[in-house]
């Protein structure tokens, strides 16, 4: 399966971004047989626009056929997008490639609800 | 029948204040309508006492799409200017209603006929009376993207009533958008609320810009007038080619007349009344 992270840089050595709209990149990971097996990083365009910028950032997400989503926070509109399309979001944070192993192990959080309102990620977190 | 907007670009400066009054004094000798086009945060009841009641939903289209006919083309999301339509490759669109302004764009586009309309609710409209004083307030539902369209559904739901007034006050937002615009392109006069600060100047002479630009007669007021050196506002009025009608010194009565939730009554109200005869 593949998952998206945001992420502040390219690799799996950078941080999960705290921010999910206005991350500076998506890491890509493809995880087969609970080992990772390919890795790709995307640049996020969506962090120039004023505003709805967690729709298009979900949607470049969703357009990786990405399966979940790891970030520390989800805004309400990409929230509606991914839930809309099944696909689930974990909570994480720190290294990416921590991250990614808690998640293969199960032990990331789901976020089921938006962890903030519109906007937020415009602001420093 | 006349009809006259409350502006003034900047915020706080006064405008509901003078909006409240010049209707209160008006309407002791006329048929006045004052409209709350301050749609974000009505509150023209509160100063003036009046109860309201809830006449109307404000309804906007929303784009329904039929998951039957659609061929997945993304033709909706691409023209969609909101990007309130996100569209991934092998699926069906997915509409973020929130965040569409229902401009039908999305019905247009479609090349297979897949999108009809349904509505959503964006907010409400409240009358309420005093006497000859009748106030109508849009009430935009939060979060709403576009305030303009409730502006816009207030005036429909006036257009049938206008004859019935001698005066219509529009009482609009702060700022120089789409929904002061909204208000600015159907009234005959403007009047500009300011106060002598460099932030009550700077939106003043946008807003006298704004009121040019559509072709509308405005008038300045000054608020709280002896809080700064009103020097910087008469350049402006200068530049403008427009004179201050009426100034308003600063006041512990009015403060506390708006306080209380009173119209506040001053001899400026009356300069402003007899320009509109």
């Amino acid at each position: 399966m593949k998952i998206a992270i945001s992420s502040t840089g390219k690799t799996l050595e950078d941080n999960v971004d705290v921010k999910f709209g206005r991350c500076l990149y998506f890491v890509i990971v493809e995880i087969e047989n609970k080992e990772i097996k390919e890795i790709k990083a995307i640049e996020n365009i969506a962090i120039e626009q004023a505003g709805g910028a967690g729709i298009t950032a979900a949607e470049l997400v969703a357009n990786q056929k990405v399966e979940a989503v790891i970030s520390k926070n989800l805004g309400p509109r990409a929230h509606d997008v991914f839930s809309q399309l099944s696909i689930k979001v974990y909570q994480g944070e720190g290294k990416i490639s921590e991250a990614v192993q808690q998640f293969i192990k199960g032990e990331l959080i789901e976020l089921s609800e938006p962890t903030g309102p519109q906007h937020r990620g415009m602001e420093k977190l | 029948m006349k009809k006259i907007a409350i502006t003034g670009g900047k915020g706080g400066t006064g405008k509901s204040t003078i909006a409240t009054a010049l209707a209160f004094e008006l309407a002791k000798k006329n048929k006045v309508l004052l409209i709350d086009a301050d749609v974000d945060c009505p509150n023209d009841d509160l100063i003036l006492g009046i109860k309201t009641k809830k006449v109307k939903d404000v309804e906007n289209m929303i784009p329904k799409i039929d998951p039957e006919k659609c061929i997945k083309c993304g033709r909706c999301s691409e023209v969609c200017r909101e990007h309130a339509i996100v569209f991934v490759k092998g699926k069906n669109p997915i509409l973020i209603s929130d965040q569409c302004t229902g401009c039908k764009a999305c019905k247009i586009a479609c090349p297979v006929g897949a999108i009809s309309e349904s509505k959503q609710k964006i907010g409400e409209i409240f009358i309420g009376k005093r006497n000859n004083l009748h106030l109508i307030s849009g009430k935009m539902k939060p979060g709403v993207e576009e305030s303009s369209l409730i502006v816009n559904a207030v005036k429909k739901y006036i257009k049938q009533k206008e004859k019935n007034y001698d005066y219509i006050i529009f009482d609009t937002a702060a700022g120089t958008h789409c929904p002061v615009i909204a208000v600015l392109l159907d009234v005959d006069l403007g009047i500009a609320v300011t106060e002598p600060t460099p932030l009550g100047n700077h939106d003043l002479d946008l807003i006298l810009k704004l009121m040019k630009s559509i072709g509308i007669k405005s008038h300045i007021v000054l608020n709280r007038s002896d809080i700064a050196d009103k020097a910087i506002i008469i350049k402006t009025a200068k530049k403008h080619k427009i004179k201050i009608l009426a100034e308003i010194p600063y006041s512990k009565q009015i403060e506390k007349d708006y306080s209380a939730g009173r119209p506040i009554g001053h001899p400026a109200i009356q300069k402003i009344i007899g320009i509109l005869k």
